[in-house]
């Protein structure tokens, strides 16, 4: 066998060196080790990268990903998002060869179709017994209350994907097939993406056939379904971030420019489905859903399930919206059909298949089970229906007692089980700890209804075993992912496409469909940002007073610890009768790292992250890498301060608020000013002037020295970030009142309490601009209150102390004003923004909540509760932002 | 016979349902012994939508939505039935049981092939040779079919004991069997799994039955109730109705609702509903009147 290498470099050759085995049939060498044709070009190009250079190109991958929030999600480790994996060398096809293949998968696709029709129609197989009835009729995944739903146009199927492998003969077969939300083309793109970048020339070198085309044929297809003459409202149905695949949902919503919603976001009325908007209800005509059929509509079908939007499937029904792929579909995923596919293509078409399934063996036929059973140790099992967490089994990889008990649950309901023949998949080269070695192949096909017939994407997810002999080939067993590369003969014209990925990115969001979720999400996120910043700020300062930096007499310790209970919310804290100040570093630990813990730094950082996990799809990949850093500082956090705080401790929390700065910066830098954007900005000013106000009430209004009244001024500026200013303001003399003047009033002070609330007024007023143009806005008239207090208060009566109780009664009087007057906007945006849209009439909703004198009226704390319980009831995935708005407005 | 069939279910909600979204199979439908002269669904307070239409099963099926809050909802239906007396059979007689499991597997009769829906097993109804265990005996090769199921249809009445105590919807069928306690819908489900399990369809069947007050008393407003049998499919006869709660075979008395696999397939009214409070009072009345005229 011998390589074909380019000049010179005999070493990195040496390097390169990929060994076929012989048992499989390989994808790069014939059986007699022939390089074949198409791997040629690659290969050499490979070559010169050598060893090193591929992995390089592997860690930049690793890397790209890593900042797009490239995940999967296995089920089996919830709360681990795993960096989806992508293996630098491509998966490469000719195009000869890919011609034949695309084909047959049309030529699938529209067969699938016509048994869709037929299912949920006059079920012409049946009544023919094409398909067994019983085939049909056991089966959990027909859907009788599909029956009669039709899409308009000829087509009910508009997605379909189909697992292909290669098997040793040279032919390609299907094994599975995906037909009601098929996954996977979305980390086909990003698998694209990525390669390009960390491979640019050998990419464009190679002539590989591009696939924005196909995304766009699916914005086409998406358009056609839409029965409305207005520009059609099309909306992307997530199961939400807990899925395997929120990821690619996220990715995919934006790419196609569609907004990305949960079920909860949509609503039925009026025969309609409405998506809840920001400011009301708008009408959604297409639904593109990852959403399984038995979660789409817990009136017809799982009544417990939270993922759906109650009626949907009515609307369908009365061709009021259109569903891809229609509700029902799933019933096409059963691997009991690709035995009769061939006979259902007789039966349609008239000819035989281009492209054979696997063969299959359905037990629920006498035959095929007597077959089974002699067969058995030969044979890969698999139920009809596919759910999650049911593998299919190869037998021989079975203990004999668990293939007995497997043999006795296929004879007590033979109708649920099929049997595959064990297909050897073909072998491909994949770079694992810097060496190329042997794999099984799985490759993922993708088509889309366009036209008469579909168009194939060229390429797809191909996926590779993480064992040489890997049996089970899915994400969720932890395969690799490639991307295929269908080499085209001559350069592609880029005019045209180029056109089209502009078409893509153009078409950006609408500002106004974004569901009111979303905007609450960038609201907690920026809230949470804010607490978690001035938390770990202020914790900053206590560590260097502990270490003696600028030191200061012992009992301004005390007020410091306590100062760290009550602005991060952690009572009882240091207020514990048994605190013991003398050793304060398990508290001031515990108050950093648990995460468990409400009001933790760890806390607020992961209410964060969450809540930027359903935002997504807004942020830019320059806050997911932000927000990916902030997840590892987060674990990099417990292990440096695992010894507790002997060296250094603040150095250790640099590094986080570094990274929260550069978010907030970003966000002011990079964010378009959109409404979205606004709810960010409110969310930060409203807790950034909270938490200066709890920071001044606790270190302030009790001056703990006699002799020098204003001792805490000093690390009150250095927790605010406003040290400098001052000294280069006031020349190093420190007095309270001067300090009171730069944090509350100073409104060209970023840090100071005015400067946020002129901030939150600006932007509430814009909000409010656009649906009432006179009232002024329950939240408004909150934040006015608070300036009004703020702008008339006496500088000199804030800062004395009263000779008989000892405190700054005028400053406390002040604060508590203030937080009074905020907590009451909290509440009020919420109630505008957050909750109308939950009830069945939201006009009148938000008028209430205009119209509402107090915050605390009974009245009102039991429709909040209602509306709480409703959410509740309707959503499952979305829980941190919701929860703490109860416990978060009063601490 | 002709009668009117008044059936009302009443909801008391603990707080306001925001939007509620409801499916109900109330409205009777027709079948060879009964025509329906007349059936109006009224909904109060009125609903956004309501539409009826029929279902995979030939029932019709009513959608309604309430969209706006509301703390309490009723559903009345007040249909006119026409009934036929059906003419008692003689059953000891037809197709054997040996017959119908070789029919059904090689049939391409539309009918035969229609009724291998009903066959397996569904939401409320599993296979379970505990079940089939039950019934076997009465299922002999050479006996003719009807003959066994008129046989298990008494078995059941004679064995079981009536107990509305018992059971609620979501009581298993092994339950039910164990303890030998339920109502007329675990008896109609018991009948269907045991034939199942042993290999011959048969399907569920809601509706009213017509109950006569004491000689010399009055009969009361409302005190009916809505009642479920189940029936069995014999290649060639067609579906036959048995109703193993009052060992007999459902005759003018009985009106047909709707039949499905079990009572999920028509359950008389469910739905989902945002709001409602933790609480709620059902009220069910039904009222099964003898008339001369129409309306």
């Amino acid at each position: 066998m011998s390589l074909v290498s380019p000049a010179g470099n005999s070493a990195e050759k040496v390097d390169l060196m990929y060994k076929p085995r012989h048992s499989h049939y390989d994808e790069v060498y014939t059986a007699d080790g022939e390089l074949r044709a198409h791997w040629q070009y690659p290969i050499e190009a490979l070559q010169a990268l050598g060893v090193d250079g591929l992995s390089e190109r592997q860690h930049k991958a690793r890397r790209i990903l890593r900042d797009d929030g490239a995940t999967y999600n296995a089920y089996s480790k919830p709360k681990i998002s795993q960096i989806w994996n992508l293996d630098p060398l491509p998966f490469v096809l000719a195009s000869e060869e890919w011609e034949s293949v695309e084909n047959a998968l049309r030529e699938r696709a529209e067969l699938l179709n016509l048994l869709l029709d037929d299912i949920y129609g006059e079920r012409l197989l049946i009544r023919h017994k094409i398909i067994p009835p019983a085939a049909l009729f056991s089966h959990p995944d027909f859907m009788r209350a599909c029956d009669g739903v039709k899409l308009p146009g000829d087509q009910q199927l508009i997605f379909h994907a189909a697992d292909l492998v290669r098997s040793g003969s040279g032919d390609w077969m299907v094994i599975g097939d995906r037909a009601q939300s098929p996954s996977g083309s979305g980390y086909a793109l990003e698998n694209r993406t990525v390669l390009t970048r960390v491979m640019p020339s050998l990419f464009r070198d190679a002539h590989v056939h591009r696939l924005s085309l196909f995304f766009r044929n699916i914005r086409h297809a998406l358009a056609t379904l839409s029965t409305t003459t207005d520009l059609p409202r099309i909306v992307f149905l997530t199961p939400g971030a807990f899925n395997e695949a929120y990821f690619e949902h996220a990715y995919l919503a934006n790419y196609l420019g569609y907004p990305l919603v949960q079920g909860s976001d949509l609503s039925v009325r009026d025969g309609n489905v409405w998506l809840k908007a920001l400011d009301g209800l708008r009408k959604v005509d297409v639904i593109i859903r990852r959403v399984d059929d038995d979660f789409c509509d817990p009136v017809a079908f799982r009544n417990d399930s939270n993922l759906g939007v109650p009626g949907l499937l009515e609307v369908a029904r009365a061709g009021r919206v259109a569903i891809a792929n229609p509700l029902g579909s799933g019933i096409l995923e059963s691997p009991v059909l690709a035995k009769y596919l061939p006979a259902a293509a007789k039966f349609f078409l008239g000819r035989d298949l281009r492209l054979n399934s696997v063969p299959t063996w359905w037990c629920g036929e006498k035959d095929d089970l007597a077959y089974v059973k002699a067969n058995f140790n030969k044979l890969l099992i698999r139920r009809t229906s596919r759910s999650a967490g049911q593998h299919s089994l190869f037998v021989s990889s079975l203990t004999a007692e668990k293939q007995k008990s497997l043999m006795a649950e296929i004879l007590a309901n033979p109708m649920d089980f099929v049997a595959q023949e064990a297909v050897q998949p073909s072998q491909a080269p994949v770079l694992t700890n810097d060496q190329l070695v042997s794999r099984p192949v799985v490759m993922r096909s993708f088509s889309v209804a366009t036209g008469s017939s579909y168009s194939v994407m060229p390429g797809g997810l191909t996926r590779v075993g993480s064992k040489p002999d890997s049996l089970h080939i899915t994400s969720q067993t932890g395969a690799l992912s490639k991307d295929t590369w269908i080499l085209a003969s001559e350069p592609e014209s880029l005019l045209s496409l180029r056109n089209t990925d502009d078409i893509m990115r153009d078409a950006q969001i609408h500002d106004t469909d974004l569901p009111s979720r979303v905007v609450e999400n960038l609201y907690w996120f920026g809230r949470y940002a804010e607490r978690a910043e001035s938390g770990l700020r202020l914790l900053r300062t206590v560590f260097e007073q502990l270490n003696g930096i600028e030191p200061l007499p012992p009992e301004s310790y005390i007020c410091l610890f306590k100062a760290v209970t009550d602005v991060t919310a952690t009572k009882p804290g240091f207020f514990s009768p048994s605190a013991d100040f003398s050793a304060p570093e398990t508290e001031l630990l515990d108050v950093i790292t648990n995460t468990n813990r409400s009001g933790s730094i760890a806390a607020s950082l992961h209410a964060m992250l969450h809540s930027s996990d359903g935002v997504k799809e807004l942020l830019s990949s320059d806050m997911h890498r932000l927000s990916t850093d902030i997840r590892d500082g987060l674990d990099q956090l417990s292990v440096a301060l695992r010894d507790g705080l002997h060296s250094a401790p603040e150095e250790a929390l640099d590094p986080i608020v570094t990274t929260l700065l550069a978010l907030s910066g970003l966000s002011q830098e990079s964010m378009v000013r959109s409404r979205a954007w606004r709810f960010m900005e409110i969310g930060r000013r409203l807790e950034r002037s909270l938490q200066t106000i709890k920071l001044l009430r606790a270190l302030l209004v009790d001056p703990v020295s006699p002799n020098d009244p204003s001792l805490m001024l000093r690390p009150t500026l250095s927790s605010l970030e406003s040290m400098i200013t001052y000294r280069r303001r006031y020349q190093g003399k420190f007095d309270v009142a001067n300090g009171l003047e730069l944090l509350l009033m100073d409104k060209h002070n970023p840090r100071s309490v005015l400067f946020q609330l002129e901030s939150l007024r600006e932007n509430l007023d814009l909000l409010s601009n656009e649906s009432h143009k006179h009232s002024l806005g329950e939240e408004s008239r909150c934040v006015l209150k608070a300036s009004n207090a703020l702008l008339l208060a006496e500088l000199d009566s804030l800062a004395i102390i009263d000779s008989e109780t000892d405190r700054r009664e005028g400053l406390d009087a002040l604060l508590d004003n203030l937080v009074e007057s905020l907590e009451s906007a909290s509440v009020a945006v919420s109630n505008r923004y957050f909750d109308h849209t939950g009830g069945p009439q939201p006009l009148a909703f938000s008028n209430l909540a205009d119209k509402e004198p107090a915050i605390d009226s009974p009245a009102h704390a039991s429709r909040q509760s209602q509306v709480q319980l409703q959410r509740q009831q309707q959503s499952v995935v979305e829980t941190t932002p919701r929860n703490s708005s109860a416990t978060d407005i009063l601490p | 016979m002709k009668y009117r069939v008044r059936h009302t279910t009443a909801y008391q909600y603990g707080a306001a349902v925001n939007q509620c979204y409801n499916l109900a199979y109330v409205i009777p439908r027709h079948t060879s012994t009964q025509k329906v002269i007349r059936s109006d669904i009224k909904v109060s307070p009125t609903p956004s939508m309501l539409n009826k239409r029929d279902d995979y099963f030939g029932n019709t099926v009513c959608n309604f939505s309430l969209e706006k809050p509301h703390k309490d909802l009723e559903v009345t239906v007040e249909s006119f039935i026409e009934k036929e007396d059906t003419p008692s059979l003689w059953l000891d007689m037809g197709v054997s049981c040996q017959q119908v499991l070789e029919r059904l597997k090689n049939s391409s009769e539309i009918n035969d092939i229609a009724a291998c829906e009903f066959l397996f097993q569904s939401p409320m109804i599993p296979h379970s040779e505990e079940l089939a265990d039950f019934a076997r005996d009465l299922f002999i090769a050479d006996r003719p079919l009807l003959a066994a199921v008129t046989e298990l249809n008494s078995r059941i009445f004679e064995e079981f004991h009536y107990d509305p105590s018992f059971s609620t919807v979501a009581t298993p069928l092994s339950d039910v069997l164990e303890h030998k306690r339920g109502v007329c819908q675990d008896f109609a489900h018991l009948a269907i799994a045991c034939m199942r399990s042993l290999g011959y369809p048969a399907r569920y069947v809601s509706g009213y039955l017509e109950t006569l007050p004491p000689p010399g008393q009055v009969k009361l407003e409302g005190a009916d109730a809505s009642h479920a049998w189940f029936s069995a499919y014999a290649p060639g006869e067609g579906w036959l109705d048995f109703d193993p709660t009052n060992n007999c075979m459902p005759g003018e008395q009985h009106i047909t609702t709707a039949w499905g696999r079990d009572y999920a397939d028509v359950t008389p009214l469910k739905g989902v509903l945002f709001g409602g409070g933790s609480s709620s009072i059902m009220e069910v009345s039904v009222d099964v009147q003898r008339v001369e005229t129409d309306s």
